[in-house]
């Protein structure tokens, strides 16, 4: 089973700290848990090397994450949190672009997309351009285009977010299936009973600061729940922004 | 055949964009035409007529200055248009533009840099060649009487804008990790400004304080045109100095308020983006301009000091130029950033263009009349006046 090893990984803008440091090792579903402002997104554009990490590491499988890491950027799949899409483009559009950028074959590619396609109901809405479309509509784009090539590593930022129920069950189950498949899924969500329910690993983040909670995966859900509400009591009490 | 993928998904979108709101744009054609040609229509006597009898001269330089100024801001509106499509993260998360950042979207999916550059380049290239194709057409339809012009001195002007809007459209950032993010403070307002804001309606002070942190810390296009604005008159000083037509100096300090009314434009419009907030603070139409104008009219009132001294200077180094017609020239220059808070909530306050062009054809008019007579320039007054009321309730609509 693959793993997102994270070693030492600090940020800092001049003499102030915004993450780190961060040792964690990442495996099956991931969620992220923190206040505003507390290094969940900055983490994120760590490993999905969008940025550089001043100092640590950060591997996938053994291979570094960069920022100019253009083959790891396209083996992930990654759902941004604003949604970060061309709106005058068509989901069609984006995901034939998308898919060939991955690298997939002509055949898997209509296979693939067809099969996100009906999974996220997007095809009565496939040729219309984005500026168009609502916002839950752009997510579930924004999902197919995460989705589409079975990715390894799927990094969800508010995944929730605009979804319906429907839609929100449909990735409860895609969850559990990556997580069986022994896929590494990382979700950074502030729905506390959804992270209970469908997280392996719960790191939560404070201050730019990361700890695994220990013992989890033993846990009952109710458990889970309450000790998360128990490991967050203190962060709620800190002041927002002080870092 | 993927490092044209991208470029491929970008004119798909160009051609859906361009469909998608085929009526506006045919439309906005048509009014365009109209206006221009009713602009014809109203000039056809000077241009018949009086044109031909100034001296040829005097013709030449008003042609080449017209033609450049044209020239610059079809090469600056290009920059702009470029460096936004080539859009950074930041401009993701505060602004929805629609086909914004194609680049930038692709890198973080992990396109190569080699794709990128080449997209970069063929969108560089054929928006070059529209601009530069569309105001080449628009001197030869504008310019037919212009005897003895020196077309090769404006191509060459031309071509040079359009080069340095290509390099600049298709620099990549660095492939070395960004700096630390250095964080700008706006100017403090120093003891005696803070004392007059006192004096204002609270509403109106915050409101005032917001504006002014939103102009200088907001688009990095805002901040450089102040910046060109302020250059534009150090030209100004220059041509003066240099013993230039006072046409040449007029059309100098004309370009720096209009460069500066693009910044406050569109600074203006991220901000009404934002005007709910407003609203629900109570802000009332009338609050909303008059915090408006005081900021433009600081803005205005620095254009004024920095053109009067840039034409003091050239005074000083000889420059013969009567005092009213000084006047005049200042007062007619400067009617771009006056205008702006009577014409911003007329149309639509969210398109800096737009409102750019009304800001051009206004102070066309006007100014032609402040030249003719300076007790004309009771006309800025009477249009302030009647614009207060004739746009009222806007805001809240914006």
């Amino acid at each position: 089973m693959s793993c997102l090893q994270l070693e030492k990984v600090e940020l800092h803008h001049g003499e102030h700290f915004v993450l780190g440091p961060v040792d964690a090792e990442l495996t099956g579903t991931v969620g992220i848990v923190g206040r505003n402002g507390s290094g969940k997104s900055t983490l994120f554009r760590l490993i999905t090397g969008c940025e550089d990490a001043h100092r640590g590491t950060i591997t996938w499988a053994g291979v570094p994450v960069r920022r100019e890491n253009s083959q790891y950027k396209r083996s992930i799949g990654y759902l941004p949190q604003p949604l970060e899409l061309p709106l005058w483009s068509s989901a069609g559009d984006l995901l034939e672009y998308t898919s060939r950028l991955r690298g997939l074959s002509s055949a898997r590619r209509k296979e693939q997309i067809a099969a996100v396609l009906e999974l996220w109901h997007v095809s009565s809405f496939v040729r219309k351009p984005l500026i168009a479309c609502s916002y839950g509509m752009r997510k579930r784009v924004a999902l197919t285009l995460a989705l589409v090539h079975e990715p390894e590593l799927l990094i969800l930022d508010e995944p929730l977010s605009g979804l319906d129920v429907v839609h929100v069950m449909t990735l409860q189950q895609l969850l559990r299936r990556r997580h069986e498949a022994g896929f590494v899924t990382i979700i950074s969500s502030h729905i506390m009973s959804f992270v209970a329910a469908e997280a392996s690993q719960v790191l939560v983040i404070n201050q730019g600061a990361a700890c695994l909670l220990p013992q989890w995966p033993l846990w009952e859900p109710e458990r889970r729940l309450r000790a998360l509400h128990e490991q967050l009591r203190p962060v709620a009490s800190c002041s927002a922004g002080g870092k | 055949m993927i490092k044209l993928g991208l470029t491929c998904l970008w004119l798909h979108s160009v051609g859906r964009r361009a469909l998608y709101n085929f009526a506006q744009h045919v439309f906005v054609a048509i009014s365009f035409l109209a206006v221009g040609a009713l602009f014809l229509y109203i000039f056809a006597d000077f241009f018949s007529a009086q044109l031909p009898t100034i001296d040829p001269q005097m013709q030449h330089q008003a042609n080449l200055w017209f033609c450049m100024i044209l020239s610059g801001l079809g090469g600056l509106l290009l920059v702009v248009r470029l460096r936004s499509e080539n859009a950074h993260r930041r401009r993701w998360e505060t602004r929805e533009a629609a086909a914004v950042g194609f680049s930038y979207w692709s890198w973080r999916r992990g396109e190569s840099r080699a794709a990128i550059q080449l997209f970069r380049w063929v969108r560089a290239v054929i928006m070059v060649l529209t601009v530069w194709a569309g105001g080449l057409g628009l001197a030869a339809w504008l310019f037919p009487l212009a005897a003895g012009f020196d077309a090769s001195l404006w191509l060459s002007f031309h071509s040079m804008v359009a080069g340095l809007a290509l390099v600049l459209g298709t620099r990549l950032p660095p492939a070395a990790p960004a700096a630390a993010a250095q964080q700008i403070s706006p100017p403090r307002l120093s003891a005696q400004l803070s004392q007059v804001m006192s004096m204002l309606p609270v509403r109106i002070a915050a409101a005032v304080r917001w504006k002014w942190q939103l102009l200088w810390q907001g688009a990095v296009v805002s901040r450089g045109l102040l910046v060109v604005m302020l250059s534009m008159n150090v030209l100004t000083a220059a041509l003066g100095i240099l013993g230039g037509h006072y046409l040449a100096l007029l059309g100098s300090m004309w370009l720096a308020s209009l460069l500066g009314s693009y910044g406050v434009l569109s600074f203006a419009a991220d901000a009404i983006r934002a005007s709910v907030y407003e609203q629900l603070a109570g802000m009332t139409h009338s609050d909303y301009l008059t915090s408006l104008s005081i900021v433009v009219y600081s803005v205005a009132f620095l254009a004024w000091i920095c053109s009067g001294f840039a034409l003091l200077l050239a005074g000083a180094a000889g420059y013969q130029l009567e005092v009213v017609l000084g006047l005049k020239m200042v007062l007619a220059a400067h009617l771009p950033l006056v205008l702006i808070p009577s014409l911003i909530l007329q149309v639509d306050p969210r398109s800096p263009v737009l409102n750019t062009l009304m800001l051009v054809l206004s102070s066309l008019f006007l100014g032609t009349a402040i030249l003719a007579h300076l007790g004309l320039s009771v006309l800025v007054l009477v249009l302030v006046v009647a614009a207060w009321p004739s746009c009222k309730d806007r805001f809240y609509r914006a």
